[in-house]
This record gives structure tokens, sequence and C-alpha cells, in this order.
């Protein structure tokens, strides 16, 4: 019996070490090793709102770069983002976010990216939309094997991968943003835990 | 001694780069030239030496702290482990460091202000011979870079700057290792590299700028390879780096 209680107690006290670890800056030394969300750079979201990528732990997250007067694949990207979520279970909805990272961010600013939200009729508490620094966005393309050119006229030759991340930021899946791979998408996230 | 000194002191300086055009390799046969504006660049690869005190004041790029997401497992594999930490040996001070990530690249860049220079800064730097901003015009100029190319590594690294620096002053932008650069990711060769090679509107925004080329310039080419087959957590004995920076930029 006092073993038992004993037991409970330390069970109890792991707990509370690993939720006040999960509150802390702790949380980075137990993300895996693979994990994108080791980039410390600094983001803005369409709210004018600081993140880091950390910060995005604990739900799922589709991912993509684009910017947002892009006429060719950015729409679609966006588009086979858009028709994934209208496919997810209520349930792993409720633990999937998506992120739109920008590729030009001097143009990109968080009013551009706001009303790009509005127009596209993305819900604002699912999707974030991201601006931040060259540096940063080379720095996250390099993580994601995403690869673009700044090109004239402020356009971008770029991939047009969507990425899936787990809660921890390892990516789960990396496909071609277009309407057929949705299904790929959308099974990968009713997958995850 | 002086010259020791003198050398060492060079080593980490910058010399200004003036604005110009150079045609890059991947370019069709109608596009302009690309310009590229004035900056500074080191005058040599960053030495082990200078690797090792960015990681002494930066913890987290030591060897054994660096996530496998910034650097694979090899990251500074030719260090060994000295009273618990891992450093070059006496020989590899003033030898380039190698066996660097992009990312690690990056971070010591920006820890003193400075950047990766892009590709077209790299490419056009590297386009000058000893005495002349355009080397190519050169006759030789595309043999020698292409001498070195096919000599395999040496285990044993030589020692920066021990042959002539180039019309803007910089030394081995050919000769002793390969170099990261800002942007090497940029090459829309493939999409991306597990998928097919097609280049078309449906999958690149502004696709036709990167397509053709002059098949002239073959080191260039090699270059070219080399940098698509690379990812930014890569690292290779072959491969170091050297920073660039703003031309209004001074270390104080």
């Amino acid at each position: 019996m006092k073993i038992m209680k004993l037991l409970n107690r330390s069970t109890w006290y792991a707990s509370l070490m690993i939720v006040m670890g999960s509150l802390s800056a702790g949380v980075l030394a137990q993300l895996p090793d693979s994990s994108v969300y080791h980039l410390e750079s600094t983001w803005t979201d369409q709210n004018s709102q600081p993140l880091k990528w950390q910060n995005l732990q604990g739900k799922n997250q589709v991912v993509s770069l684009i910017y947002t007067h892009c006429l060719h694949t950015c729409p679609t990207i966006v588009s086979t983002m858009h028709q994934a979520q209208q496919k997810l279970s209520a349930k792993t909805l409720a633990n999937t976010e998506f992120v739109l990272v920008s590729l030009t961010p001097d143009s990109d600013t968080p009013q551009v990216l706001n009303e790009f939200a509005k127009k596209h009729g993305l819900d604002t508490t699912k999707w974030r939309l991201l601006t931040g620094d060259d540096e940063s966005v080379r720095q996250l393309a390099m993580v994601l094997q995403f690869k673009y050119q700044n090109i004239p006229d402020n356009e971008v030759s770029h991939s047009n991968i969507v990425t899936v991340l787990n809660r921890q930021g390892e990516i789960a899946l990396q496909t071609l943003g277009e309407p057929k791979r949705v299904g790929e998408i959308v099974n990968i996230l009713e997958k995850l835990e | 001694m002086f010259i020791t000194t003198l050398w060492l002191s060079l080593a980490g300086q910058m010399q200004p780069i003036d604005a110009g055009e150079y045609r890059p390799l991947y370019l069709k046969a109608d596009t302009p030239y690309v310009q590229v504006q004035s900056f500074q660049l080191d005058a040599a690869p960053v030495t082990n030496q200078a690797y090792f005190e960015f990681v002494q004041a930066q913890t987290k790029w030591q060897k054994q702290n660096v996530p496998s997401i910034f650097a694979e497992h090899n990251y500074l594999q030719h260090w060994l482990l000295q009273n618990g930490q891992y450093q070059p040996s006496q020989h590899q001070l003033n030898t380039p460091v190698t066996n660097v990530s992009w990312f690690a690249a990056q971070a010591y860049c920006q820890a003193q202000g400075k950047v990766l220079p892009t590709v077209d800064q790299w490419e056009y730097v590297a386009l000058a011979s000893e005495h002349q901003a355009n080397g190519s015009i050169e006759g030789d100029f595309h043999q020698k870079i292409l001498a070195w190319y096919s000599k395999p590594t040496p285990t044993q690294l030589p020692e920066i700057m021990q042959n002539p620096a180039n019309y803007w002053g910089v030394y081995d932008m050919h000769g002793l290792v390969w170099e990261w650069t800002l942007d090497f990711n940029s090459a829309l060769v493939n999409g991306e590299s597990r998928n097919d090679a097609s280049l078309d509107a449906k999958l690149f925004c502004g696709a036709g700028a990167a397509s053709s080329a002059d098949p002239k310039d073959y080191a260039a080419f090699m270059r070219f390879g080399f940098r698509s087959s690379l990812q930014a957590h890569f690292t290779s004995s072959n491969l170091g780096f050297r920073c660039a920076a703003a031309t209004n930029y001074s270390k104080d």
C-alpha cells in the first residue's frame, strides 16, 4: 500500500515535470532531432502577431510557401490545402492547422496576407499566413527542401510542394500542391495522432 | 614572421567588389546579363581556427549539440575530441573549414553580421583571373580551373592564401574547396528532388527564366551540377564557405 502511494506520488511528480517542461523553454530540448521546429526565426502572422515555429507544436500542420500576387501555381497550392481541410473528419480537423509562408515578405505585409485570407475564404482560426525576413524564408525553404529563385518584377520561381508536419514538427509527407494530391494529404492527416 | 602575421590578419578581411554584370550559366540566349551590385567578400575561405572560435562562442553549433536537421552526422568529423571538446588539430588551423552544413555556414556568417554570398555574387567574383575582372577572355582560364576539378581532394587540405589573389584581391575561389552559397538551392532543374524534372508553368511560377545554357564554361556547369546535388544539412570534406556583406559593413 505504502509502495503504491509512493509510486503514485512519483508518477504524479513525473507528469508534473512533463507539464512544466512543455510550458517552458525546455520544450526545445525534447524536440526530435529531425524537427523543423529547431528553427529559431521569428515570424509575423496576418494579425501582426509574432510567432516562432515551436509555438506550432501540438497540432499537425499543413505548410506551403507562396506569395499573394502569384498567378500560376500558388492559387492551386492554396486550393489543394483548402480542399484537404474540407475533407478531414471533425476529429482530425480539430488537430490540424494550415500555414502559408510568403516568398515575397517585402510586399506581403500582415495586412496583405489578411486580405488574401479573406479573399480565399480561409478560416483564420485554422490558417496562419506568415511573413518574415529574407534569411528566415531561405532557411525555412532549406529545411523543407523547397527551391525558389527571385526573378524580376517581384516574381518568384519556386517548387510546388505541400508539406505535412506532425505535432512535433517532423516531416510526415511532402507532395505536390495540386488537386489530385488532396486524398494523399487527407490520408496522412487522418493517420497521424 | 611579418609575412605570417600579415597573412593571418588578411584571412578575416573582406575585399570590396565593384558592381558589374555577368552571364550566369542557366539563362536564355535572349535574356540580359545579371547585374551584381557592389558588395564585400571575405578575402579567403573561413578557416578551422575561425570556425572553432565561433563554436566556442555559440555552443549550440558544437558537434555534439547540433540537431540532425541542421547538419548530418559527419559535421566537423575531421576535428578530434580533446579535453571533452571537438577541436581542429594544430596543422588544420589555417586550412579551410569543411564538413560544415549550409545552416552552420549561415549561422557563422550571421554571427558576424554577414551573410553567405549568393550564387550570382560568388560566380561573379569567381570569373576574375589574377589580372582581369573577366578572366574568361584569357585563353587558359577555364583550363586552369578544370585542371583543379580533375584532381582528387587531398587528405590534408592546403592552407588558405597560398596562391595569388584574383583581380579583386580575393583568394582561393578556385583550387582549394567548393563553397556554399546562400541560394544554392535556387536552380529549378528539378522542382523537388524526388519528383520528375519537367519545368512547366504548372509546376513553377516563372519557370521560363531558368532554361537554356551556354556550354562554353564547363567548370561552371560542374559547379551548377554540384550545387543542385546538395541539401542544406549535407556536409562534405571538400565543401567550405566564406561570407559576404553589404558595402557599408565594417567590423568594429
